[in-house]
């Protein structure tokens, strides 16, 4: 089967499944190599990095958002370098008047379009409908493991799953935790190998009790409409994924911090930890203002390569002092 | 013409000033000498070297006098409309109701290198965490801050969705500040697939009708929220009118574009291009006397070409600037370093471009923002780049990377690529800052090399 390689949130892996292709979300890592394209000033890492780590994919095709202006570029960057065949999905930022959900809608048509060109094939409503049951199934059931699992194994859960679309359920499970502050890990995508954030909260006494990076919890849409689904699977698919995700990029945010209120609310949070990749506009200017709207402590992580030499230690002297001043 | 044409310095210009209207001040109300403009915090211009004519002295006032004609509108009970990013398209609705004004807040991102940092906005902006790895643009935050540099508009309106993430960040950030922002959605442009209806746009790109009626019906919102200011409705009549007169003010700048980067001698200097340019956005506030601005200065270049005077020597190097600069002296270096200005593709040039008049008008506006070169691909503005290169002319191309920008990242190499597979002119990619003295000898070293390598071509 023929995986289509993306990142972006706004992409409904059901939406390709239906076509009876493999959607394989990922999340690049550092040390794959710098070779396509070439390491240009001012660009974003994340996007780089996405784009090495797609090609060694071998993907029947790769699809970009226009989430943000850095990865819209990258599509056309890339696109010049490789014949492997790229998608641009245009993902408006505005989000509450009729023309942004149509231009959604028709991004979509114009997928499957496009899916059904490289090897897809055009779903029936039915089939469309059964894969966003079980897709819905899945993600209920992913959401269950977050009170089973610590919390990184619950996050590089939910990666597995947007990679593969099955859930490994054989981490161990997590002992009874007593007197871990709860704090939310907040930002743009993660990459692969900077997971041990997770680790060096917990080994100071703290707990990412909320996930809300682009490649965690935030970002896993609405369970559907169970009647929508029937009637009408696509445009039900178009309100679960474009109109409930909060994101940084959309215009105005306000879904975000809605969000991130009632998620601090629910899960108790005592602190936020900020990560964004250098480069990453839309991510760095919201920091000032989610720090004043918090009302929290906020930790704000903003490098490179998290784990690069020397970074590694400053990042853990920095959570610890973070939890620290938590206790 | 009044005098042989020459670049002056701003000492010198005021000495002309004296010298022109001992008797009587220039005809219009917003006259004076250049020098009174540095004395109000302008100290750019000092830096400066400037044309010598009283077109050129009427534009530097008609520029610097802004903050002030938008203060007397305010004061007469105008409405004020802060149009933001799409360049050229809210502003021609704007227009068309006579008690609205309409200006680009994004402006602001050269008040840093006119007021020399004096004013303190990318401190403030710094403070608000939008420090300089944003786009100079930020400098609009401080604006908004301080209130000091334009009045408070009434309506905001940012356009969002194929934009970079810096200004679509910092208008979030201002959105944050508590100024209420209309957002619309202006799509990426895209090449229609098959069965797609398409659609030509002004300068020729292609776009599919659907993506022309999702931009129309994104308008049709602006012009509902415009009759909830002015409390008249817009109307296709009202709408025609003033794109008749915008594209009045377009036909003089094709004019003047076309004198100005084909003639040889140069007859107007790179600097007063730039402003002229940027009149085309949003006519500085002043849809009217901005016609008059920009007659008096084709009257002036025309007069110039007849009598095969120049204000450079005639073998500078023709060079095409692809973005626009932080600082304005860049555009001085240019010509100092041999150079001179052939051809610009300065983020806007869907606002040079003639609105169709044989469309309805929403329809049409909606055709004009979608020309807009940020919301398509770097391969359509290297294509643009490269048929404006060829119509003027040019031997050489300088990219100005644009501190920060999120799109300088990519479209820098994307443009170069592009034109070098198509042509042989000698391209540079060049950084501008919005006070590039610390940096002129690198630049002017850079600029040199184009220059030579351009000359050892010929």
């Amino acid at each position: 089967m023929k995986r289509i390689i993306y990142s972006c949130p706004f992409i409904p892996a059901e939406w390709l499944a239906a076509h009876g292709l493999h959607p394989c979300r990922i999340l690049p890592g550092h040390g794959q190599g710098h070779d396509s394209p070439d390491t240009l000033a001012g660009l974003c890492q994340y996007a780089r990095l996405f784009s090495n780590c797609a090609l060694r994919e071998s993907p029947g095709a790769i699809v970009f958002s226009t989430l943000c202006d850095q990865m819209r570029r990258m599509a056309e960057l890339l696109g010049r370098q490789t014949s492997i065949p790229i998608f641009l999905f245009n993902v408006p930022s505005t989000w509450q008047s009729p023309a942004a959900r149509q231009i959604y809608l028709h991004e979509l048509v114009r997928l499957g379009r496009f899916l059904v060109t490289h090897g897809g094939v055009e779903p029936k409503q039915e089939y469309l409908s059964e894969v966003m049951k079980s897709y819905d199934r899945k993600r209920e059931q992913l959401k269950g493991l977050r009170q089973h699992l610590s919390a990184r194994q619950f996050s590089e859960a939910i990666v597995n799953f947007h990679r593969s679309g099955s859930i490994e359920t054989n981490a161990n499970p997590k002992g009874i935790e007593v007197d871990k502050l709860p704090v939310a890990l907040l930002g743009g995508p993660m990459f692969a190998d900077i997971f041990e954030i997770f680790d060096l909260v917990a080994q100071n006494g703290g707990d990412i009790a909320l996930d809300a990076t682009e490649s965690g919890e935030r970002t896993l849409p609405d369970r559907f409409n169970p009647t929508n689904l029937e009637d009408n699977p696509l445009d039900e698919l178009a309100h679960a994924y474009f109109g409930t995700i909060p994101d940084v990029s959309r215009r105005p945010n306000t879904l975000l911090y809605e969000w991130l209120d009632r998620m601090i609310r629910e899960r108790g949070i005592r602190g936020i930890i900020i990560r964004y990749n250098t480069w990453c506009d839309l991510w760095h200017a919201e920091v000032s203002r989610l720090k004043e709207h918090a009302g929290l402590p906020v930790l704000t992580l903003h490098t490179e390569n998290t784990y690069a030499p020397g970074e590694r230690l400053r990042t853990a002297t920095r959570i610890e002092a973070f939890m620290d001043l938590l206790k | 013409m009044t005098c042989k044409p020459a670049r002056l310095s701003l000492c010198q210009w005021d000495q002309r000033y004296e010298e022109l209207y001992a008797s009587a001040p220039p005809p219009y109300p917003y006259g004076g000498p250049l020098c009174t403009h540095a004395e109000d915090g302008d100290q750019r211009l000092t830096k400066l070297l400037f044309d010598n004519s009283e077109a050129a002295l009427r534009l530097w006032n008609f520029l610097l006098s802004e903050e002030d004609r938008l203060q007397s509108a305010r004061d007469r009970g105008k409405k004020l409309v802060g149009a933001m990013k799409d360049l050229g398209t809210v502003p021609v609705m704007a227009y068309a109701l006579p008690e609205v004004v309409a200006f680009y807040p994004d402006g602001a991102w050269w008040i840093p290198c006119v007021m020399e940092l004096s004013a303190g906005l990318l401190s403030i902006a710094d403070r608000m965490g939008i420090d300089e790895t944003f786009c100079p643009v930020r400098a609009m935050l401080g604006a908004f801050e301080t209130q000091a540099h334009f009045p408070i508009p009434d309506l905001l309106i940012c356009s969002v969705g194929a934009t970079c993430d810096d200004f679509s960040a910092i208008a979030q950030r201002l959105a944050g500040m508590g100024h209420p922002i209309l957002w619309w959605e202006i799509p990426h442009r895209r090449f229609p697939e098959a069965g797609e209806e398409a659609v030509t746009l002004p300068g020729g790109l292609q776009a599919p009708r659907s993506q022309v009626e999702v931009v129309r019906t994104e308008l049709e919102r602006i012009k509902s929220a415009f009759k909830g200011l002015a409390g008249v409705p817009l109307t296709d009549e009202m709408l025609e009118l003033s794109i008749t007169k915008t594209n009045e003010v377009r036909r003089l700048l094709d004019r003047l574009r076309y004198y100005a980067y084909t003639a040889t001698p140069c007859p107007l200097p790179a600097l007063e291009m730039l402003i002229a340019e940027m009149l085309a956005i949003h006519f500085c506030s002043d849809q009217d006397e901005c016609v008059r601005v920009l007659e008096q200065l084709v009257e002036e270049v025309r007069s110039r070409v007849i009598e095969g005077t120049g204000v450079l020597p005639e073998d500078n190097v023709r060079v095409f600037w692809v973005n626009p600069v932080a600082d304005l002296r860049a555009m001085n270096l240019l010509e100092d370093c041999g150079g001179r200005l052939c051809g610009t593709e300065f983020l806007f040039c869907h606002a040079l471009e003639p609105i169709p008049e044989d469309l309805p008008p929403m329809e049409a506006l909606a055709c004009s923002a979608l020309a807009d070169p940020m919301v398509g691909s770097a391969a359509d503005r290297a294509a643009r780049i490269l048929a404006e290169i060829k119509r003027f002319g040019a031997e050489a191309v300088a990219i100005s990377r644009i501190p920060g920008a999120s799109h300088c990242a990519t479209e820098g190499t994307i443009i170069r690529d592009y034109l070098q597979a198509s042509m042989t002119l000698p391209i540079l990619e060049i950084e501008i800052p919005p006070i590039c003295d610390g940096m002129a000898a690198s630049i002017k070293n850079r600029l040199r090399a184009l220059v030579e390598t351009a000359r050892s071509q010929r």
